[in-house]
């Protein structure tokens, strides 16, 4: 009996097990099919991949922070920085990744759907003007740090990338109406229609306030009507090809500040229409290719010289290759580009007022699994501009996962910054004693990035934590600088004569507790110092920032959130009147209550934002940022 | 314009498991749940569900439109971000499954886990200290591909009392799960399994939830969600079975009760 158990044991530790007959049926199947999906997602888990900073902001998030304004759903996110500005151009907000808030944010690229949304005329992203409704985005994908190999030029400090949903509702109606304080209300509605082979959605929304008061009391001329209506649509062409169509405008009155006309109004329209092509080859091969148009008018109205009108057009077409190989361990991306942009406009060019600026490129981009711990990435692109001739871009990223839900990652990136239209061409009197004057010797601005990064999750994925640290220069910064001053006259250029270098160090954390309970807290730190000494450079990024937040399910259908902000004074300079303000530093706190219906798709909600103080001055244009309250409701109707 | 059924359930395809699991469900919510099955195609979820059921892991993973709440059960190998979603579990709660193979087993004070689904780092933890005050050790073990699994039984033999197959789907295949059960049969060292399925290919005892308590607890969750009610995001079903081979009980020397 005994040798029997023995050689029993020795058959068991002998390395060839023979095999009992196969087990079949349902349940081995059902335990497959999850094997599948595991190994699947396994590798992404195992190593997350993403070679960059990414923070994702979803159409919940965005539901409950109570903003109403597209640029507020990005305050309180680590490495921001989101102001209240007015700028010369009409635009009402600067956003920017990692640093240099300013007027106009030439190192940022903003994309929706893809499509880059970049004013080609001054640089920057007109955030109000965008033909883009909140009701109708997915997530914002904020990404820090070069990007520019994968998606262009004008994208050193980061990318950020707009997502609206794809409609895919069989039929359904979504009705969103809110009032506040200072005139403001908002109306959206959308409509979804689909089926097994394609779907539409139309949505339009109205919004009209007063705007903020001048900070010396009285009611700013800041006024703004706006209104938005967009169209996207899908035809699943055959099981592997998919036609896309997106198309949608944007037409705003608002309130210009102007201490010359202090009546001054700016009458925008901005249009566009996408498409997409996508084909799935077979299963690791897809083609997809886009064509866009964009038709941007923006008239000032009166301006210091009258009526001052620019016309923007900008023609897109992009195709690119995805490849999976050497099974699914490499990813190959590679493809080209082309743009066209145009600005007509006699008052920003006298003697020649229509400026051209063609951008090609093309792109390569490289992903390899060395091992189930070990990712990495680099991409390439090569591109030529009119305005900021041939330039490379490159980015490279290893990413290492040593134990699972632990993430360390070391990447370096190159990115190229090409003038704008009006850095290199412009002849504009901005005021009675302000001219500015276009450098045609302006060359490409260079970006370098060198980050070390740690991403952890603990106590069973409810504790994230991310911490990351860089060191950037930028070659050939180009600054505002004063060509010459004769009284009453001051004329302003521009050159690229300056370099700085930016350390920062960002920290991440949020827990949660269950679906609908979760608290974050983050912290940015940056210094930056300069060749030149400006203090408007050095000076110009808050040193420190802090924001805490909470998200609570309170039970019988209620639910509150909360976000807190602070940032260090730092000092901001005003291309449109040459002046520099050092803007104190501030908490600020917006928050909502919100009750969701249990019995119908509504929802009711009153919101505040910054609800620490009655106003605070986030830009030197003169205006002060008020306590905003509103109330709102919104219903959805479906089959 | 409203649905009348505010819960949707979505199931892997309509085999044998995912059809108890739908009885379940109707126990619980009776016809209150539609039903789409991911083997028919694209399931066409209207506007008006505010709750989806996703049963495996397939239809766990998908996207879902709107602001609807998540339930997703049978997905052993998966994790969906808690602040999406509830899953319930198709091993049983720590406490009670360490009284049971306590009581099917009281000599049990090494318990034998191996495991390959990264999820499952997280459940040891938790085992461990579930096991401590039963006065049972756990013996883990991470496989990196099947083929170790063999070299690990060798290693851990002589060191474990009895080995406990977690749902762990990269490791209940038909290729591994004979070498676990020809283990077991060899060194009279018991396995217990999560799925009273899993008996007939010769494991010695299960303990765990059948497909239809699963889709009771998943219904049962579905409720809370509709009705706004805050909950944990992880739920093991109340009731568990406590299935035995008496056959190969005996062989390895487990007394069946």
């Amino acid at each position: 009996m005994l040798f029997r158990i023995i050689s029993l044991a020795v058959l068991a530790l002998s390395a060839s097990v023979s095999r009992a007959a196969e087990p079949s049926g349902e349940l081995m199947e059902f335990f497959e099919e999850e094997a599948k999906v595991v190994t699947a997602s396994r590798r992404l888990e195992f190593v997350r991949e993403a070679p960059v900073a990414v923070e994702i902001i979803t159409a919940d998030d965005i539901r409950r922070s109570g903003a109403v304004n597209l640029w507020d759903f990005m305050r309180f996110r680590v490495g921001m920085n989101v102001i209240d500005a007015r700028s010369g151009d009409g635009n009402r907000a600067a956003v920017s990744v990692r640093g240099f808030p300013a007027e106009f944010v030439d190192k940022l690229l903003v994309l929706v759907d893809g499509r880059s949304v970049y004013n080609g005329l001054s640089g920057g992203t007109v955030w109000e003007d965008l033909p883009l409704q909140v009701q109708d985005i997915e997530r914002i994908e904020i990404i820090r740090g070069p990007n520019a190999a994968l998606y262009g030029s004008n994208a050193g400090l980061g990318v950020i990338n707009i997502l609206t949903k794809k409609p895919q509702e069989p039929l359904s109606l979504f009705t969103d109406a809110l009032w506040g304080n200072r005139g403001m209300h908002r109306e959206q509605a959308s409509l979804e229609q689909g089926n097994r082979r394609g779907a539409y959605r139309l949505s339009f929304a109205h919004k009209a306030l007063e705007g903020h008061p001048l900070t010396a009391g009285p009611r700013g001329n800041d006024f703004l009507y706006s209104n938005k209506a967009n169209f996207r649509g899908y035809w699943d062409l055959s099981e592997k090809s998919t036609l896309e169509l997106f198309s949608g405008g944007s037409w705003e009155t608002l309130g210009l500040l102007d201490s010359a006309v202090p009546w001054s109004q700016g009458r925008f329209r901005n249009d566009f229409e996408m498409l997409k092509y996508a084909y799935a080859a077979h299963k690791n091969s897809s083609i997809q290719a886009m064509a866009s148009r964009r038709d941007d008018l923006r008239v000032f109205d009166p301006n210091f010289v009258g009526v001052l009108a620019a016309r923007e057009y900008q023609y897109d077409a992009e195709i690119l290759h995805q490849l999976g190989w050497r099974d699914g361990r490499a990813h190959t991306t590679y493809g080209g580009s082309f743009r066209h942009v145009s600005v007509d406009s006699a008052g920003i060019f006298p003697g020649k007022p229509r400026q051209e600026n063609s951008i090609g490129r093309g792109f390569l981009s490289q992903s390899f699994s060395v091992s189930p711990r070990l990712n990495l990435t680099g991409a390439a692109s090569i591109e030529r501009s009119d305005t900021g001739g041939t330039e490379p871009a490159y980015q490279l990223a290893a990413v290492a996962t040593p134990l699972p839900e632990h993430t360390f990652r070391a990447s370096y990136g190159s990115a190229p910054t090409i003038p704008t239209l009006y850095n290199k061409s412009a002849s504009q009197r901005a005021s009675a004693t302000v001219l500015l004057v276009g450098n045609p010797n302006m060359t490409a601005q260079r970006l370098r990035s060198y980050e070390v990064s740690y991403q952890g999750s603990f106590l069973d994925n409810r504790l994230l934590i991310e911490n990351n640290l860089f060191y950037m220069t930028v070659g050939k910064l180009a600054r505002t600088i004063v060509q010459s001053y004769v009284f009453p006259l001051l004329t302003l250029s521009f050159d690229n004569s300056n370099r700085a270098v930016v350390r920062g160090a960002e920290f991440k954390a949020s827990y949660k507790w269950d679906a609908g309970r979760s608290v974050y807290a983050n912290y940015t730190h940056e210094t930056v110092s300069d060749g030149k000494a400006d203090i408007n450079v050095s000076r110009g990024t808050p040193a420190h920032k802090v924001n805490l937040g909470a998200v609570m399910a309170l039970g019988l259908g209620f639910s509150a959130a909360a976000n807190a902000g602070y940032q260090d004074g730092h000092r901001l300079y005003s291309q449109a009147t040459g002046q520099a303000l050092d803007v104190g530093a501030y908490w600020r706190m917006d928050a909502r209550l919100a009750y969701a219906l249990a019995s119908c798709g509504a929802e009711i909600y009153i919101a505040g934002q910054n609800l620490l103080r009655p106003t605070h001055v986030e830009f030197p244009e003169g205006l002060a940022v008020p306590r905003t309250y509103l109330a709102g409701i919104s219903l959805k109707f479906g089959k | 314009m409203l649905a009348a059924q505010p819960v949707a359930a979505i199931f892997g395809s309509e085999s044998g498991p995912y059809q108890e699991a739908l009885q379940g469900l109707k126990d619980e919510l009776k016809e209150e749940v539609l039903p789409f099955f991911l083997n028919q195609g694209e399931p066409p979820i209207p506007a008006s569900i505010r709750v989806i059921v996703a049963f495996g892991s397939k239809a766990a993973l998908r996207k879902y439109p709107g602001a609807t709440a998540l339930v997703y059960a049978m997905a052993p190998g998966t994790i969906v971000r808690p602040e999406d979603a509830v899953k319930i579990c198709m091993e049983p709660d720590h406490a009670v499954l360490l009284k049971n193979l306590k009581e099917l087993y009281p000599k049990l004070k090494r318990l034998g886990v191996l495991w390959q689904s990264p999820r499952f780092k997280s459940y040891i933890g938790e085992l461990r200290a579930a096991a401590a005050p039963w006065g049972v050790t756990i013996e883990d073990a991470l496989i990196e591909n099947g083929d170790q699994v063999p070299d690990e039984l060798r290693r851990i033999h002589g060191r474990i009392d009895a080995l406990w197959l977690v749902p762990d789907p990269l490791l209940v295949n038909a290729k591994l799960l004979p070498i676990f059960v020809q283990f077991s049969h060899s060194n009279k060292v018991p396995l217990f399994v999560s799925t009273a399925g899993l008996l007939d290919q010769g494991a010695t005892a299960s303990v765990g939830p059948s497909f239809r308590e699963m889709g009771r607890q998943a219904g049962r969750a579905a409720r809370k969600a509709l009705g706004y009610q805050r909950q944990e995001d992880k739920i093991y079903p109340a009731q568990v079975e406590v299935v035995v081979n008496k056959a190969v009980a005996a062989q390895v020397g487990l007394r069946a009760p």
